[in-house]
Parts: structure tokens; sequence; C-alpha cells
């Protein structure tokens, strides 16, 4: 089922009326590894009976992509105005935000664009699944390209893995069909990496990449078993696990 | 406040538990804000790459086998004296020549549910030999020797929490060692042979710390110079005795 968001023509936003099977790049990275138990709870979603795992390490990198998609509400360079100074975080939080927005200013303070809001999921029809992904800061340019912003906060290196392509490039499907720059940058470290895919055959391997990582998702998922370990780490689903009673 | 930024189980890792244990406020800002570092530390890459060639030599051969050695290390393009006189001075103490089991870089997770409150330990371990009802685990060290004792240093309280439940399953004595590879570094530290009233006041330690980690409401650091001056947060942490610039590139530009 597809819903038009009026006010930005372009955005295709697909909407999910119940929750499907998931996968995150993540999964999607990891499963020959990862803990079966874990795929399985997480690709089945719902975490309605799971322990409440921290999130506050991604405040800033969120308050960031927020503020610079406000900064492109229209065609233009980004409004320096639109970055707010977050006083609601911590003092150490806020050294960093300022940081990054200097790095993002720095790296695209000139070039005019128009933000998208991609959303943060893409159903995949055919294997009945739904991608949950930060696709990263989507902007049209002047004249019409399509450009999605990969933004990163760890001062270190920057590479664009196969998996952080083919996720852009399923994530995108429907918001840049026919042209698509792909860039990430370490707003801190300034360095930066950008793939400018060939649309038809790369989309295309994107796609048959996704059936076969899912498939494998799912037949990981249905053998379950838990493995104690790295996963163990972060994980919302300790509650009945067998190799922590 | 702040400590409802704490996960239901929280994690305790080796560093995590080493940061929260020399300043609340360092745990804070790096494992749960997830804060880049801002300063610079040492680096580790020429550790890891030490840690990585002693996992695949061991995984493929033996590390008493130079031409071996020279082998991997030449396929990973590692061959340079350094990692060479290292991994040599691996080869003098390494156990593997009588021993029944081995893992190298393996990942050990433990949960503690009782009494309240509830944490998960994890920790990878760097290599693990089973030789003469001893499990020995070895972390390998490159940089330089600060304690006299394993049992001074609080990430050790981790690494032994998680090997413990496997020892005690396979009935074997439990042994940590801290294996300096630097030839400059002639005695390790003294290894830790805990035992069962040992483990228990480790277990203990790891749950109190827990406790004050939910106890926090400001998660306030030390401000002592001499913490602050070796931090990775020095420069913008809340509390810094030796505050200053960020060392992130991007403010170099003005």
């Amino acid at each position: 089922m597809y819903r038009r968001n009026l006010s930005h023509p372009p955005i295709t936003v697909r909407s999910v009326e119940e929750e499907l099977p998931r996968v995150t790049p993540a999964l999607l990275r990891r499963a020959d590894d990862m803990c079966r138990r874990r795929i399985a709870k997480e690709h089945a979603g719902g975490k309605r009976f799971a322990n409440r795992a921290s999130d506050a390490r991604f405040a800033v990198a969120n308050r960031v992509v927020a503020d610079a998609r406000l900064a492109h509400a229209e065609l233009g360079p980004p409004r320096t105005e639109a970055f707010v100074d977050p006083t609601d975080l911590e003092p150490e939080q806020r050294a960093l935000y300022r940081a990054a927005v200097a790095g993002y200013l720095a790296t695209f303070g000139a070039e005019p664009g128009r933000a998208a809001d991609l959303g943060w999921r893409t159903v995949i029809e055919e294997q009945g699944v739904e991608l949950l992904s930060d696709a990263g800061l989507a902007v049209e340019l002047p004249d019409g390209r399509r450009e999605l912003r990969q933004l990163r906060l760890s001062g270190n290196p920057v590479t664009l893995e196969p998996t952080d392509v083919f996720v852009a490039l399923i994530r995108t499907r429907d918001w840049a069909p026919d042209d698509l720059r792909i860039v990430a940058v370490d707003l801190l470290s300034l360095e930066s990496a950008e793939h400018i895919p060939d649309l038809g055959r790369e989309r295309a391997e994107a796609f048959a990449w996704i059936t076969e990582r899912i498939e494998l998702v799912k037949s990981r998922a249905l053998d379950g078993r838990a493995q104690a370990g790295a996963d163990c780490s972060g994980c919302a689903f300790i509650a009945g696990c067998d190799r922590h009673t | 406040m702040a400590n409802k930024l704490l996960a239901d189980i929280p994690t305790l890792t080796p560093s995590g538990y080493e940061d929260y244990s020399r300043c609340a406020r360092l745990y804070y800002t790096g494992a749960l804000l997830g804060v880049a570092a801002s300063d610079y530390a040492v680096t580790s890459t020429h550790g890891q790459l030490v840690h990585d060639m002693l996992w695949r030599i061991h995984e493929t051969g033996s590390c008493r086998d130079m031409a071996h050695v020279r082998d991997v290390l030449g396929g990973h393009g590692a061959e340079t004296d350094a990692v060479i006189r290292q991994i040599e001075r691996h080869s003098e103490r390494c156990p593997s020549s009588a021993v029944e089991d081995a893992r190298h870089e393996y990942s050990l997770a433990r949960f503690h549910r009782m009494p309240a409150p509830m944490f998960m330990a994890v920790a990878r371990i760097d290599a693990i030999w089973v030789h003469d009802g001893l499990l020995d685990a070895r972390d390998y060290k490159t940089g330089s020797r600060w304690h006299e004792q394993v049992a001074d240093v609080p990430a050790a309280k981790v690494q032994l929490y998680v090997l413990a439940k496997v020892a005690q399953r396979r009935n074997l004595r439990l042994r940590l060692r801290y294996e300096y590879l630097s030839p400059d570094i002639d005695d390790d530290p003294d290894p830790w042979e805990p035992d069962d009233d040992d483990l228990a006041a480790i277990e203990e330690d790891l749950r109190a710390a827990v406790e004050s980690m939910w106890a926090q409401e400001q998660w306030r650091g030390v401000g002592e110079a001499d913490v602050c001056g070796r931090c990775r947060y020095r420069s913008i942490c809340r509390d810094s005795a030796t505050p200053g610039e960020p060392a992130w590139p991007v403010l170099a530009l003005g």
C-alpha cells in the first residue's frame, strides 16, 4: 500500500498496517555468526516483553541528522539557524554536537539542496519482511540529482562497506530510481567516501543480496539456539534464555 | 535522572568496568553516551595487529614454527621486526605444545541475576589454554606495564567472572595471566589464580559497582589532574581538571 505526502511530492512512503518480520543492516551483516536466538527474537520484532536496552548513544547523531534535515527544509544551502545548541543534552554531548555541525557545514555548507524524509522502513514484499534502517540524510539537488549523505561521528577513517551500499540502494528504490550519489562523511575527522552506483546493475545485485541474506536470517531464526558470547551485550531478550538460567 | 540511561540489564565489559573504577564520568561519557574520544590516546593499531596475528598463527599451526609464523605474517603484510620480536617473545611462554584444548579471541558472557541488581558480564579473551587441570587464560599486552599483579587490575575481575563459569563446568583450576609481549619488559605481573572466596568477592565487587551505577544522579568525575590528564575526554569533560580544546580535526578549521 502506498501513501503520498503531498508536501514532499518526490517521496514515497509505504504504510505498514501490521508488524512484519524485520531485518536490520546489523542482522543482515552478522547473521552468519550471531546468536540464533537473538536473531529469531529481533527478526520477529516486538519488544513488549523485552528488557530495555540503552539507546542514549544515538542521541547526538539523531539530533544532527534531524537538524540537518530541518536546515534543508527548502531548496538552498543549509540554514545555520536550524542547528540549535541542544541544551537538554550533557555538556560532552553538546561539544560533540557543535563539532559535528561544524563538520557538516564545512562539508555541505555551500551546497544547495532540499531534504526528503525516507522514514525508517522499506517493505521487501517478495520476502514479507521490512528492512529497518536509518538510510541517512536524503537530499535533492537543484538539478534534480539525488544524494544520500551518511553522517558519522566516530573520528575514524570512513569506508562504505558493501552492506552500506546495498541497504542504501534498497532504501532509496522509490526516491532515487534513476540517479544517486552515496557519500559517507565522518563529521569529526572530515574523512569521506563516496560511491556513484550503476543503478540498474547494482540495485539488481542489492536485491539479489538481500534476498539471500533474508533467507539466511530466516533459517537461523528457525534454528533459534542460543549462544552465550558477545551478542549477550545489549541483548533485549535475556529473560527466558536457556544460556542464562 | 541520568541513571535512566542504563539498560535494564547493564553490560559490564573489562574496559567498561576499568573505566568506571577510574572515573564514573568516564564510563558515563564513553559507555552510556557513546561520545567519540575527544583527545588522543595511545594508538592500539599495532596491538590489534599482533593480537590478530597470534590468533591466526595458532589457528593454523604453531608459534614455534618460524617458517609458519613468517608465512602468516607475510600473508597479512605484517612481517615487521617489531611484530616478529613480539611473536618470538610469546612463543617462549606459549603452552600450546601440551594443551588439551585451546580457544583464541573467544567471547564469553555470564549473567548475574541475584542478588539485585542484574548485570551481564561480557569479555573477549585473547587465548584460553587447557592443560594440567588448568584453564590458563592469557591477555596479551603490547604496551607498558602498569601493575605488579593481575589482582590489582579492575578489568581482570570481569575477565575472571566470565571465565570462572567455564572452569567450574569443566572442573578446572583457573588462572589469568597478563602476557607482556615487548622484549623490553622482563617479567609479567603475577598471575591471578582465584579460589572460591576470591571468585565470590569478585562477583560481589561487580554487583556493587552496578548497584552504585543505579544510584548515580550526576555521574560526577574525579576531577584530579593525574587521572584527567590521561583521559580520552579530558578536553570536553564537565568535571575535567585539565580542560582544553578537543583534538577533533574539524575544529582545527577554525
